[in-house]
């Protein structure tokens, strides 16, 4: 079972569109997959159309009185499951805290998992806390959406430097580039310069797409409503990517 | 998540428009529901011709939806999946053409090497209706099934398909039908309830396990014996006449040795009228079957071949194209035979022999004699020809004594499994494994040398014929090559081979089931 974490300390950049599009196409595959919503906002439940609620909220999630399986909601999508979000994971950082071995909590949780699914996939809050360090202890791989500026660059470097220090060599770091806009000058320099000095880069850029935007409308994956544009096109492509850096 | 449940429609419902659209009414609630989806799909159960599969209580099933992947399904038949998997459409032979798998490995410890056939066909017609709640999202499915076999046969069911996480709008929909529509409710789906009408082949197959007890009168055991490979006969001829596999032809042909076999060894003991001309009658038999077997033995000798090939296999390609014009012409005349009127009063007389009024199976004191003390004691003495010429056999000895050594051990073999019959399998499994083992290198000693002969042959017609180019007589050349440094290997291992066969661990097995009277009377459900 791999587990890839979708994350960024930077809110806004493609996260939750990536998670759950991604999902959507891996399970198209052929693989089984889940997705867990640990964003208090719930914006993955949103799309799948899953209410944000989960019995007990974060105690329920990490206090180890619920079974992880009574938690899962099956979506709309064939081989596709969702633990939805809860806004009570707001207090998450706090739950983890009272928790003994509190950053391995996660990893222990998703381990029986391994039997019923091939990929999990956590959706994450835009955050740098203990619910991240659990994350970090847990994935296989950080799928990262970056857009192309300095600031968001500088965020992925902020983010190795942190992984080198806490020596969690076996996690994989994935930066993509996301809404990407190739009229600007500075994103075109970017998608060029950045690779360069990080192979690690999915060569796979998200373009900025209307589409991307109406998936609040159509409460779906773009990949699912909207399959033949470009955009859905570059998911697919970007999770083939993720395929091949962790398979 | 607990057993579905199957609402059986009663027999005048139909699944049109106005039928669905009721249920759908009676089912949803205060959940709205989406335009039935409808799929159509094959499933196509598939077993050896013996029904290997469904003996072992498997079912195996491949689902055509109309891609170009078809899902392959391996069930126990008292519930649960022992392996599933999507493949090509192409449809597998063998447990070997898989892909490597846990499918595979099953297939292959089942059915052990036998070709798989498609055994019943039912097309499926699936209206599904999702359920949705008031923010789009789907609860629970509604599916109308409708389960028909080629000639007709069918079964209907409406099933709530439960969601994980959603199982209390399941039950609810559930007890909505249950109260609106008074149908009859089953855990047993349509598929099932229709295998189990017309039958997937779960019924024993001609030649399978019968009733015969080792204390059983002789005659009517064997009679029983013999009727049964007359069943097989029967069974696999009109696959036999059409080409539909090899492996129809092969079943056609054991039990045309093992009749031969019951009557040249066991005939004299029981004095059987018409003997002589049944004998004759399927050596007859056994004469016209071989070409056709042999070129399909050389065929699917080739497709291995190939795979082991250094160089282009398509080197072999012409080789190929001359052995399935020689097939096609001897199929032609195998059909012509066995269409014709000395097979049907082969098989008339043949059954009516084996009638079980017949006077021939009980009229003297050796046909009212136990069974296994008959058959055993042939059995012995054969055993004994087998070790006294087996042991004669140096490295020097002509390829003619090994040769007849073979066909000893193979008359040994049949009146060895006619024993095994009446036996447990746990006595008679290890003696008959110990006979193939000998058997094997002995095959391999004189197979491999006819091939080289018949490859030879070939390799010439091709060249006269102008048919075979350079690089074709030099892939066959090389396989003549490895056939007979294979035959060298087999001599070699021969003498090492008897001696294992001969060793007193290995004679204790037969001593086992060849035994004295006391041990003859140990029954089958021992």
């Amino acid at each position: 079972m791999r587990i890839l974490a979708s994350y960024n300390i930077k809110g806004g950049v493609g996260k939750t569109a990536a998670a759950v599009n991604l999902a959507h196409v891996a399970a198209d595959r052929g693989h089984r997959v889940l997705v867990i919503d640990l964003d208090p906002q719930g914006a993955a439940s949103f799309y799948f159309r899953v209410k944000p609620k989960v019995k007990g909220g974060g105690k329920g999630l990490v206090g180890g009185k619920r079974d992880l399986d009574d938690l899962i909601k099956e979506t709309d999508y064939e081989s596709l499951d969702l633990i939805p979000a809860d806004f009570r994971y707001r207090n998450l950082d706090l739950m983890l805290e009272a928790e003994k071995k509190s950053t391995s909590r996660l990893r222990k949780l998703l381990r029986p998992l391994s039997a019923d699914y091939d990929v999990v996939i956590l959706d994450c809050p835009p955050s740098v806390s203990l619910v991240s360090e659990a994350v970090f202890e847990a994935a296989d791989a950080l799928v990262i959406p970056l857009i192309p500026t300095t600031l968001s660059l500088r965020t992925y470097e902020q983010l190795e430097e942190f992984r080198m220090e806490q020596k969690i060599k076996k996690l994989k770091l994935l930066p993509f580039f996301s809404m990407v806009d190739r009229r600007k000058a500075l994103h075109r320099e970017i998608l060029e310069t950045f690779p360069k000095s990080h192979t690690n880069t999915l060569g796979v850029p998200i373009p900025y797409a209307s589409a991307v935007e109406r998936m609040g409308v159509e409460r779906q994956p773009l990949t699912a409503f909207a399959p033949r544009t470009a955009v859905a096109g570059a998911y697919r492509a970007l999770w083939d990517a993720v395929d091949a850096a962790t398979g | 998540m607990t057993s579905p449940l199957f609402f059986v429609p009663p027999p005048a419902w139909t699944a049109d428009e106005r039928s669905v659209a009721a249920a759908i009414h009676a089912a949803r609630g205060d959940l709205s529901a989406d335009r039935p989806a409808t799929r159509t799909s094959v499933l196509i159960i598939r077993d050896t011709v013996a029904r290997r599969l469904a003996r072992r209580g498997c079912r195996l099933s491949s689902l055509s939806t109309g891609s170009d992947r078809d899902v392959w399904t391996l069930h126990r038949t008292d519930g649960g999946v022992l392996a599933t998997e999507t493949l090509s459409r192409h449809p597998a032979a063998f447990g070997d053409d898989l892909p490597t798998g846990p499918l595979r490995a099953h297939l292959e410890e089942l059915t052990k090497g036998r070709a798989l056939q498609s055994i019943i066909q039912i097309g499926l017609t699936e209206r599904t209706v999702a359920l949705r709640d008031r923010d789009g999202k789907i609860r629970s499915r509604l599916v109308f099934t409708t389960a028909t076999t080629d000639d007709g046969a069918t079964e209907s069911d409406l099933t709530v398909k439960p969601l994980k996480g959603y199982e209390r709008d399941t039950q609810r929909v559930q007890e909505r039908l249950a109260d609106a529509l008074g149908w009859a409710v089953t855990e047993t789906p349509a598929v099932d309830r229709l295998l189990a009408a017309v039958g997937d082949g779960s019924r024993t197959a001609p030649a399978a396990e019968n009733d015969i007890r080792p204390d059983d009168p002789a005659g009517p055991a064997m009679r029983e014996i013999l009727s049964a490979q007359l069943d097989v006969m029967e069974d696999r001829l009109p696959g036999v006449l059409a080409d539909r596999h090899p492996d129809y032809l092969h079943q056609f042909r054991v039990a045309i040795r093992r009749t031969r076999s019951a009557l040249s060894q066991l005939g004299d003991a029981i004095a059987l009228e018409g003997r002589t001309e049944a004998i004759d009658g399927f050596r007859w038999l056994g004469r016209i079957t071989s070409p056709v077997r042999d070129l399909d033995v050389q065929m699917m000798d080739l497709a291995g071949r190939r795979k082991r090939m250094e160089g282009d296999p398509h080197a072999l390609d012409a080789l190929e194209r001359h052995l399935a014009e020689l097939k096609t012409t001897a199929h032609r005349d195998l059909v012509l035979d066995l269409s014709g009127s000395r097979f049907r009063s082969l098989v008339l007389r043949w059954r009516d022999t084996l009638s079980p009024s017949s006077a021939n199976w009980t009229a003297t004191e050796t046909l009212r004699a136990p069974f296994a003390e008959i058959v055993s004691a042939r059995a012995a003495k054969l055993l004994r020809k087998v070790l006294r010429d087996g042991r004669k056999i140096g490295p020097e000895t002509d390829a003619e004594k090994l040769h007849d050594l073979r066909k000893r051990m193979k008359k040994l073999r049949y009146v060895t499994e006619f024993l095994a019959e009446v036996l447990p399998r746990d006595r008679s499994k290890p003696a008959i494994k110990a006979l193939k083992g000998l058997q094997d290198v002995l095959g391999r000693v004189q197979d491999r040398e006819i091939q080289v002969e018949a490859l030879h042959g070939y390799g010439r017609v091709l060249s006269e014929g102008g048919d075979g180019d350079a690089e074709t007589l030099m892939a066959i050349g090389a396989w003549t090559e490895e056939l007979d440094s294979d035959r060298q290997a087999a001599r070699a291992e021969f003498a090492d081979a008897f001696e294992v066969f001969a060793a007193e661990q290995t004679q204790a097995l037969f001593h086992d089931i060849f035994g004295g009277k006391r041990q003859l009377r140990r029954r089958k459900e021992d």
